[in-house]
């Protein structure tokens, strides 16, 4: 309990109404953009085609990226569109003539933007001028990797940075942060997914003012501003445009005013500008209508994070002395939370040669390969692995992920598809290398598995009921307890090979909770598996 | 309610018991004793984390405090005959470690089979107890001394573990003056300040009983006598050297246990999500009143689950408009939701 109750209580009774100054931002090139972006994910999403699928998940990433956090037209995110339709020529006979329409109007929106600045980067300038004139204590809400885009808009001389302490990036930042007067916000107001808030800040407002910079078409969820006390609304009745102005507390509610101020282009008057359709709304439909489930992300190190839906039973490590039981099965949510280690054992049968005894035994053989053809021909390996399919939309960073060495988690492409590129391209590792008792697959499928292993998804044959290795599993963990102390004081990461006589063999990885965040929606099998955190990224609400 | 008392949280300066203070207080002094049958559940969200849940407990405490059948001496033979039955028919056969949800014995904590007696000597239940009889025997240490209490000087006799039935002398006695000033005009019987009470009870955090008591911890008392801590006030066992008797059951969200050996409650007051939903959840708390205390800065899916939780009652409960019309006005900032259970 870090603000004394009394002080917030103080604080609300001193307030009759606090105001959300919605500043809703049009710009015609950007909402060319959106359009065709829209159409293309959602025409793409009803593929059956796996790179489609894919595509058009990492372009839905890109769009609500770009609706959420003010990033800078100039930069990555032109590279970024551009880039992806540069290796995407083929689109047109590929996925047909309409989407090709599509890439070249988004194309010509995205050249249209490159001298423009972000006016909802200039709107945020122009507040913090404001409030900064009137001398007045504000604070940035946002998630933690939009950070930056605010504060290199204030990076240029004669500007005063923003400090550390004007950004919250969680509720619990927003639960332990004094009063202030004004809270600045980008993107609609959602409880889940991507421009993410609590709740709270309708419910259980710390401030005077919500100033709100948003995206033309971009509503506020309906039904934001939850409270489990009051009685359920019926949520399709609202149209979603502006924040629920009265949310209703106790018999003396908080009220709040809503000031709506446009700006940009009208869009009644652009030749050829249409109102822009919500885009995070119309993305989410489409996962409800998918066989996705509910997860939790538990972000790790390395930008990697797995993900877990409701009511996992997650075996986890907790190094408080004070624990009652530091090995143990915890639920999101619940008792599974930042600072303790998740556990992945790695169990099974399957013989991958040397790995038994190295782990990572064959991603040092095509790692040292790949690190060396970057060294001396980046852009020609770049080329030569994007002729042969593999067009991630980032692949020169991706290169350089795959490089790092062999950790607790193998960096590698997510799929086998890439790797197998991957693996044709750099020319290493010939199935005459397998061992021969091991004949049955090629040294790409061995080293494939390595990872898929290092990943958590780990083949554990040879078990008849999986209530068995749990069980089993945790009786070895607390007999180890000791030395994952020991091993916790010194890594955030770490391997733990289980002893023999225990019953099972292989290994526990443990990974330490940096983060925890809800509001994802992802397919079976991408729950329970380490993932980048780019890749999570497909899978937000 | 008008206190006299003046209050100081967190250490800050003394001021006079702030609205918010006074309205909880006043919700757990003003919900009504269970003579109409009707169970209620009610749930009360805050605009921040606080020690609500303490404060409508300690309302219902001071409640109780002038309720002449609010003490353990009526039941307490009975009592100690259920829990030598638990002992003899139960515990004393079984060779697991006490784990009564795994094993569903249908116990909610162990019967160890020890009692005290005058508050000092340590007995056993003896296997000559006749439970068809009704009639207790417990056995001292090796020296085979064996006493058998009738109904009448049960009083006596106190399950080991659980606080004193009724203290001899006026040494231990409750403050009436602070409970007298924090409910202004509150009836209180003098003797109820001698007696515990285990039909009132606090279901604490989950994070522990520890993290529990220290929220409460923050929050003290000034009165014209002297301070007064809101753990000592609550007087749930352990919480303050000073308390020889005990007025609150407390109920350990994260072991699942009872301090005591006790029957169900009539009222639990829940602190947090994660403890309002095993009070909704656990059979021993199927019969008593239940008000939870959550506060909403939280994640979507926590307030998700407490709201979709107790709305999902409304198909056998009805909102209670009437206790809500009885209550003063709601500070700014706390919403209250009140069900009553149809008559059936």
């Amino acid at each position: 309990m870090a603000i004394a109750a009394s002080r917030i209580f103080d604080f609300l009774e001193r307030q009759e109404a606090g105001t959300v100054e919605r500043h809703e931002i049009s710009l015609a090139a950007f909402g060319a953009l959106r359009r065709s972006l829209r159409q293309i994910v959602l025409r793409l999403r009803d593929s059956d085609d796996q790179d489609a699928l894919s595509l058009s998940g990492q372009l839905r990433a890109l769009l609500s990226e770009w609706l959420t956090i003010p990033v800078a037209f100039e930069c990555s995110m032109l590279d970024a569109v551009s880039g992806f339709f540069r290796r995407s020529e083929a689109g047109g006979t590929r996925w047909g003539s309409d989407i090709q329409a599509l890439y070249d109007e988004a194309i010509r929106a995205t050249e249209n933007l490159r001298s423009v600045e972000n006016p909802v980067r200039d709107e945020i300038r122009l507040v913090i001028w404001e409030l900064r004139a009137q001398a007045q204590t504000f604070k940035v809400y946002c998630h933690r990797r939009a950070r930056p885009h605010f504060e290199t808009i204030f990076i240029v001389p004669g500007e005063l940075p923003l400090s550390e302490d004007t950004f919250l990036h969680s509720v619990q930042d927003y639960r332990n942060t004094e009063p202030f007067d004004t809270l600045i916000k980008v993107g609609p107001l959602r409880a889940r997914g991507w421009g993410s808030a609590p709740d709270a800040l309708l419910t259980a407002p710390r401030f005077r003012t919500l100033v709100q910079v948003v995206w033309s078409g971009c509503s506020d969820e309906p039904g934001f501003g939850y409270d489990p006390a009051l009685p359920p609304t019926d949520n399709t009745a609202t149209d979603g445009a502006t924040p629920p102005v009265a949310v209703s507390i106790g018999r003396r509610p908080v009220q709040w005013k809503t000031l709506v101020t446009r700006s940009g282009e009208d869009p009644g008057a652009a030749a050829g500008y249409t109102p822009e359709e919500d885009e995070l709304r119309a993305f989410r439909e489409m996962d409800q209508s998918r066989d996705e489930r509910r997860a939790t992300l538990f972000e790790i190190a390395g930008k990697h994070g797995i993900l877990y839906p409701p009511h996992s039973e997650v075996l986890s490590f907790d190094p408080a002395s004070s624990a009652c039981e530091p090995i143990d099965y915890r639920r999101p949510g619940e008792s599974l939370h930042e600072g303790l280690y998740i556990i992945l054992p790695r169990l099974g049968e399957v013989d991958l040669g040397g790995v038994r005894a190295e782990h990572g035994h064959y991603s040092r053989i095509w790692k040292a390969r790949l690190e060396q053809q970057w060294r001396t021909d980046a852009s020609g390996l770049i080329k030569r692995l994007q002729a042969a399919g593999l067009n991630l939309v980032y692949l020169g960073a991706a290169i350089k992920h795959w490089c790092e060495p062999p950790s607790t988690v193998i960096h590698a492409p997510q799929t086998m598809k890439h790797f197998e590129i991957l693996v044709r391209v750099l020319g290493v590792g010939s199935d005459a290398e397998v061992p021969q008792h091991l004949r049955w697959g090629s040294w790409s499928q061995f080293a494939w598995v390595e990872i898929a292993r290092s990943r958590g998804e780990a083949i554990q044959t040879g078990f008849e009921e999986q209530g068995i290795v749990d069980e089993q599993s945790l009786l070895s963990l607390r007999r180890l307890i000791a030395i994952i102390r020991a091993e916790a004081l010194a890594k955030a990461d770490f391997l733990l090979p289980i002893p023999d006589g225990n019953g099972i063999r292989g290994e526990f990885a443990f990974f330490k909770v940096y983060r925890v965040e809800e509001g994802f929606r992802a397919p079976e099998a991408e729950l329970k598996v380490v993932r980048e955190l780019s890749v999570i990224d497909k899978w937000r609400d | 309610m008008q206190t006299t008392m003046l209050f100081s949280e967190a250490d800050q300066e003394w001021r006079p018991v702030p609205h918010w203070v006074e309205f909880l207080i006043r919700l757990g002094y003003d919900w009504p004793d269970g003579v109409s049958g009707q169970r209620r559940i009610a749930l009360v969200s805050m605009p921040c984390d606080s020690a609500a849940a303490s404060l409508i407990a300690l309302g219902a405490l001071i409640r109780d405090l002038g309720n002449p059948n609010a003490n353990d001496i009526d039941g307490h033979y009975d009592s100690l005959l259920r829990y030598a039955r638990q002992y003899l028919q139960s515990c004393s056969l079984c060779d697991m470690p006490c784990d009564p949800g795994s094993k569903n014995c249908g116990y909610a904590a162990q019967a160890t089979g020890w009692v005290r007696y005058q508050h000092t000597t340590r007995y056993r239940v003896s296997e000559r107890t006749s439970l068809r009889n009704r009639h207790l025997a417990f056995v001292r240490g090796k020296s085979n001394l064996t006493r058998y209490p009738l109904p009448e000087g049960a009083i006596d006799w106190q399950i080991a573990g659980d606080p004193p039935v009724r203290l001899t002398n006026q040494d231990g006695a409750l403050p009436e003056e602070a409970y007298g000033q924090i409910v202004d005009r509150a009836p209180i019987l003098h003797g109820n300040l001698l007696k515990s009470f285990s039909g009132l009870c606090l279901a604490g955090r989950v994070a522990g009983k520890t993290a529990t008591r220290e929220v409460c911890g923050s929050v003290r008392f000034r009165g014209a006598n002297g301070e007064y801590a809101l753990p000592e006030l609550l007087t749930v066992q352990e919480w303050a050297q000073s308390n020889a008797v005990s007025r609150m059951n407390y109920f350990n969200a994260r072991t699942e246990q009872f301090d005591r050996q006790a029957s169900a409650p009539a009222l639990v007051v829940a602190d947090g999500d994660a403890s309002i939903l095993k009070t909704l959840r656990l059979s021993a708390f199927q019969r008593s009143d239940v008000i939870g205390a959550v506060h909403r800065t939280m994640e979507r899916g926590q307030l998700e689950a407490i709201g979709n939780r107790v709305h999902g009652l409304r198909q056998w409960y009805a909102e209670d408009y009437g206790m809500l019309g009885r209550l003063p006005a709601a500070p700014r900032g706390i919403s209250v939701l009140i069900l009553v259970r149809g008559a059936s």
